[in-house]
């Protein structure tokens, strides 16, 4: 009896069990079932710094592909409500599967030292050799080249976080060419830090070296033209044990440096950052170096330009209340970051200036004339030096030197750039990768004296950054017709030519119209093409919208003869017939501004022979 | 989808769980279960799951077919089977191995004929066993045929085994097809199985997965010691926690909803000999080769040899069609065959410490070609666990991803032998002693079961791949 009754006890406690068991984890399944799907999904990250995946609509084909089934997941997955708090705990967990050890992220070992046995792809000076690579019939002679945006995806994904977050992003991690990062086994300036490995090499580095020099060539005596390659954090805070993780980049510079032709003058911004690397110069949690590494680096600038550089002391100096836990962060979500984040202290200049902004794409306002964004937060809080990287800025000043400087740089330029407001009457701010238009051309309109090529080692080593350098100087069109005109031609060119310039635009109101007026002149007559056109528009147009004419098979003369047959009387035609500006009203700007260009080309195709 | 998917945790299956326990009537419920398992299967195949439905009506009409042959006493019976077998693995061979074929026929040859590689369809390795075993015992009398289409295509198409198995014999759930009993404590159990399956995938697998293709990617730099034995050692954790996780998950759904699926993985690793090993891994698979090849060549009556080299052949292929899985398949053959022919000997009367060390080594060796499926990175690995590419023994990468996850990994050493069901055991029999002992100890039990269910479903949240292995196959 005794056995029975203990049995139908251990019967009963295991029955209450399960049943709590039970009920405990479906109402879980079922609850946060139902919760997840009431709750508000998230649209961006703010920590990832990036869009979520937005929901699939539904087709025959999306579903037969299983593309609807694979976006339904990562959407669900990806949009999960409080998802920022959810990875930041996830992080922790991650923390928490072993000791603390030094983290390599996409560290390889690097087997051999960088060397010069490859051949270096000649840089390209002359235009007409380039063209025989681009794919025919986009011609865009007369549209403006500004309007084209080299590298689309970026720029929107910038306007995008601008207008979620309110601030800027600055540049992103995976563009440059780095050999991982390693976080938690070095420190700097007392705490433990993130730090991007190098792995560049020379063949990028002499390509860098001579497409610069040929800048110079192009723009011969009456222009300086400095180069300044700024080490990164590797260099000064590796500890020896790792250093087979990453390449030298003193040497690396040094080499560069040792590259460069025709009288293009290097700037030695290395001794100086060395001499001052116990100070902040460089953030634990971010790719950038700080506004004090900055400075330092402006020093360097004035005694290449003969010029004293203002103290540190005569700077309002300023530091966020917020801590910065940067890029490196995102990039890795390594929570020793997030728990070791960068104060983040920046120098304003007291010295009057003025700054505008524009866009790239359309030469039109960006809206808020800026150039220290204070508001900047949270990852993205290096946006605080001129906003975003799609942003182009000019600032005028009242140094009162008589030069004028035009600046190519990426994203570690931003902090070097307001330093220059004492040295410069105007600055032109240009980021290699947004800009659309022939470089050396905007050198010479806006009457620039001095031109600087202002990137990090790992920039002067990445092979799309080093494109851009060399679509700046190839770049569109203009320089063909504009340089070498027919007499009859040269008029409506002038014309055109002034419009250009950013300083211009400013000036008088509405010179894009005038720049604009062409390509609508000239993509009216066949209506229809232009409707198609229409929506794509906002979208730039593929890179080939660069091209500068029809692909030629032919010697290099013919084609610019070709050419300039082609282009003389299109550009004559629309500044002949009518004043643009009148015609052309202001709210079918962005449908003119984006470049047409297939329609474009083929009435041009079209009129010419006609004309 | 898979089930360490959060879509699935917390959309999939709670709208599973309640659309079927609404239902009180069996046909309803599996009708139920069919929908989802259609869905389940069209999610990651929305053309093949047609597929997975003509491969079912083949079965289902070579059943009837030699039912009816059988009742007649007709030999044509055994037409019924041989059909069977030509389309499914006419199927399977097309599928997943007709690129194989072509570019060996291409190097023996010498020839160029065009090589097509289809994608896989999911779970086709296993869907095509679970149906040839029907037939056959159909055939053989150990099942009685079934009459009802959709409880067929029920047994074909339940979303638990679909896709990465078990192979569930039809014998094994023909009764519970047609008539299942609800108790809370299979539904306990099964939801307990279902939280240490996921815990198993997402926690263990996954970070020791992601450390061993770390340490084995080596590509442009020679592999150290340090990091081609910590490597195997850890691909060998991840793919058994990845596919007992499976494995675990599938037993849990089968239980919540009524179905009592056979185990399939009995800690394998505490093995003492190749043989044991196999009785305790992928039980499923081992035993349908046991019964559906081995056996019927003559088993060890006749050539038992030629029998034990097909069998591992076949098991080896069946993994993937590529070389090196049929080497280690062949690698398991040879053990066995040595363990039957003297070394069954050895082992049982040497300590048992040195059988379990011979075990490991054997799994090691094994697992290292499975990884590989080019044949000069498995050399290249091989050379460096014998410190023969001359560069030093350890690096900093394969020390620091080891200590960054030691937690991790002492778990996974741990719960590789049966610390887990002995507690639960143990726990279970505190019920007839104490009611306070009992219940501090499964208060304790959810307790970590929910832990476990967070921290997945957090580590899931950032995971946004991991796929399961055994999806390949």
């Amino acid at each position: 009896m005794g056995y029975v009754r203990i049995n139908l006890k251990a019967d009963v406690r295991k029955r209450t069990a399960a049943i709590l068991t039970v009920s405990l984890f479906t109402a879980l399944f079922i609850g946060m079932g139902a919760v997840s799907l009431i709750l508000e999904r998230p649209t961006v990250s703010e920590t990832e710094n990036r869009e979520l995946e937005t929901l699939p609509d539904f087709s025959l084909k999306s579903y037969l592909d299983g593309s609807f089934a694979a976006q339904l997941d990562k959407y669900f997955t990806d949009t999960v409500p409080y998802r920022d708090k959810l990875t930041e705990y996830a992080a922790a967990l991650e923390n928490a599967k072993g000791i603390p050890a030094p983290q390599f992220y996409g560290v390889e070992t690097l087997s051999d030292e960088p060397t010069e046995e490859n051949p270096v792809q000649p840089p390209v000076p002359v235009p007409a050799q380039t063209e025989q690579t681009e794919p025919p019939a986009v011609s865009e002679a007369v549209v403006p080249s500004y309007t084209s945006v080299p590298h689309e995806e970026t720029l929107a994904a910038e306007t995008t976080a601008v207008s979620e977050s309110g601030t800027e992003t600055s540049g992103d991690v995976s563009e440059f060419l780095n050999n991982g990062i390693i976080v938690n086994g070095v420190d700097m300036y007392g705490e433990k830090a993130g730090i991007m490995l190098f792995g560049g090499n020379d063949k990028q580095g002499q390509r860098y070296a001579e497409l610069i020099s040929s800048y110079k060539r192009e723009l011969g005596d009456g222009v300086n033209v400095y180069n300044m390659v700024v080490p990164t954090s590797v260099e000064f805070y590796l500890p020896q044990k790792y250093a087979k993780y990453s390449n030298s980049e003193k040497r690396e510079i040094e080499f560069i440096y040792s590259k460069l032709t025709d009288g293009v003058i290097p700037v030695d911004a290395y001794s100086v950052l060395e001499a001052h690397k116990d100070e902040y110069i460089y953030f634990r949690t971010d790719h950038h170096w700080s506004d004090l590494g900055a400075y330092y680096a402006y020093t360097a600038f004035c005694d290449a330009i003969g010029q004293t550089p203002p103290a540190l002391s005569d700077y309002t100096v300023k530091t966020k209340d917020e801590l910065f836990v940067g890029s490196l962060f995102g990039y890795t979500n390594d929570i020793t970051l997030k728990n070791n984040p960068d104060t983040f202290t920046y120098y304003m200049t007291k010295s009057p200036f003025s700054g505008e902004t524009f866009k790239y794409d359309t030469l039109t306002s960006a809206g808020r004339n800026v150039i220290y964004h204070e508001y900047a937060s949270g990852s993205s809080m290096y946006g605080m030096f001129l906003g975003s990287d799609g942003i182009h800025v000019k600032i005028t000043t009242s140094a009162g030197t008589g030069r004028k400087i035009v600046m190519f740089k990426e994203s570690y330029g931003n902090a070097f750039a307001p330093y220059l407001i004492d040295s410069f009457d105007e600055i032109y701010v240009i980021d290699i990768r947004y800009f659309g238009k022939n470089a050396v051309q905007y050198i010479k309109d806006v009457g620039a004296t001095d031109v600087l090529f202002i990137n990090n080692v790992f920039a002067a080593n990445t092979s799309k950054l080093i494109d851009g350098i060399e679509r700046l100087l190839i770049s569109p069109t203009g320089t063909i017709v504009y340089t070498a005109p027919p007499e009859t031609s040269s008029v409506p060119v002038e014309t055109d030519q002034q419009g250009l310039p950013i300083g211009q635009i400013s000036q008088t109101q509405p010179p894009q119209q005038t720049v604009q007026g062409q390509p609508l002149q000239q993509t009216q007559p066949p209506a229809p093409n232009q409707q198609t056109q229409q929506p794509q528009q906002v979208q730039p147009p593929p890179a080939n919208t660069q091209a500068v004419q029809p692909a030629q098979t032919q010697p290099v003369q013919q084609s610019q003869q070709v050419q300039q047959v082609t282009a003389a009387p299109a550009t004559v035609a629309p500044a002949a017939t009518a004043p643009p500006s009148a015609t052309a009203p202001p709210a079918t700007q962005p449908a003119v501004t984006a470049p047409p260009a297939p329609a474009a080309a083929v009435s041009q195709t079209v009129t010419s022979p006609a004309g | 989808m898979v089930f360490s998917d959060l879509l699935f945790i917390y959309f999939f299956l709670p709208a599973c769980l309640v659309l079927y326990y609404i239902l009180r009537n069996t046909t309803y419920r599996n009708g139920v279960l069919i929908i989802f398992s259609l869905m389940f299967y069209s999610f990651g195949e929305p053309v093949w799951v047609l597929l997975l439905i003509g491969s079912a009506l083949v079965d289902y009409l070579n059943g009837l077919f030699i039912a009816k042959c059988k009742k007649r006493r007709s030999r044509a019976a055994v037409l019924g089977v041989v059909m069977s077998l030509v389309i499914n693995l006419g199927v399977l061979i097309l599928f997943k191995y007709s690129g194989f074929i072509m570019e060996n026929v291409n190097a023996l040859t010498g020839l160029s004929l065009p090589v097509r590689h289809f994608t896989l369809p999911i779970g086709i390795s296993f869907y095509t066993f679970q149906t040839i075993s029907y037939t056959v015992d159909v055939y053989c009398g150990r099942t009685r045929v079934q009459r009802s289409f959709l409880d067929f295509l029920l047994y074909v198409s339940l979303f638990f085994q679909l896709v990465a198995g078990p192979i569930v014999r039809y014998t094994t759930v023909a009764n519970e097809i047609s008539r299942r009993r609800f108790s809370i404590f299979d539904m306990s159990r099964g939801i307990e199985r279902f939280i240490f399956g996921l815990g198993k995938k997402v926690i263990i697998a996954n970070t020791l997965g992601n450390i061993a293709d770390k340490l084995l990617s080596f590509e442009n730099a020679p592999v150290s010691a340090a990091a081609a034995w910590a490597g195997v050692l850890m691909f060998s954790f991840q793919i058994y926690y990845d596919f007992s996780g499976y494995s675990d998950m599938a037993i849990g759904l089968g239980l919540m909803f009524g179905f009592h699926f056979d185990e399939n993985f009995n800690y394998p690793y505490i093995s003492k000999s190749a043989s044991e090993f196999w009785r305790r891994w992928h039980i499923s698979l081992g035993t349908f080769f046991r019964d559906y090849v081995y056996i019927p060549m003559g088993g060890n009556r006749r050539h038992q040899i030629l029998n034990i080299a097909v069998v591992w052949f076949l098991t080896g292929l069946w993994h993937g069609a590529s070389w090196n899985y049929i080497l280690w398949g062949l690698f398991w053959g040879l053990l066995v065959a040595i363990e039957k022919l003297f070394l069954r000997k050895v082992l049982d009367k040497i300590p048992s410490v040195f059988a379990h060390l011979y075990l490991l080594a054997a799994a090691i060796a094994g697992w290292t070609l499975f990884y590989f499926e080019d044949m000069d990175r498995l050399k290249q690995c091989f050379s460096g666990m014998f410190g023969m590419n001359g560069i030093p023994l350890s690096d900093d990468i394969t020390v620091s991803l080891l200590k960054g996850s030691c937690f991790v990994i002492i778990a996974a050493a741990i719960f590789s032998c049966p610390v887990c069901r002995t507690a639960i055991e143990k726990t279970e029999a505190l019920a007839g002693k104490s009611a306070l002992a009992y219940t501090a100890a499964k208060t304790a039990e959810n307790i970590i079961l929910l832990g476990i269910l967070a921290a997945s479903s957090i580590l899931l949240v950032k995971q946004s791949y991991n796929p399961f292995l055994y999806f390949r196959y």
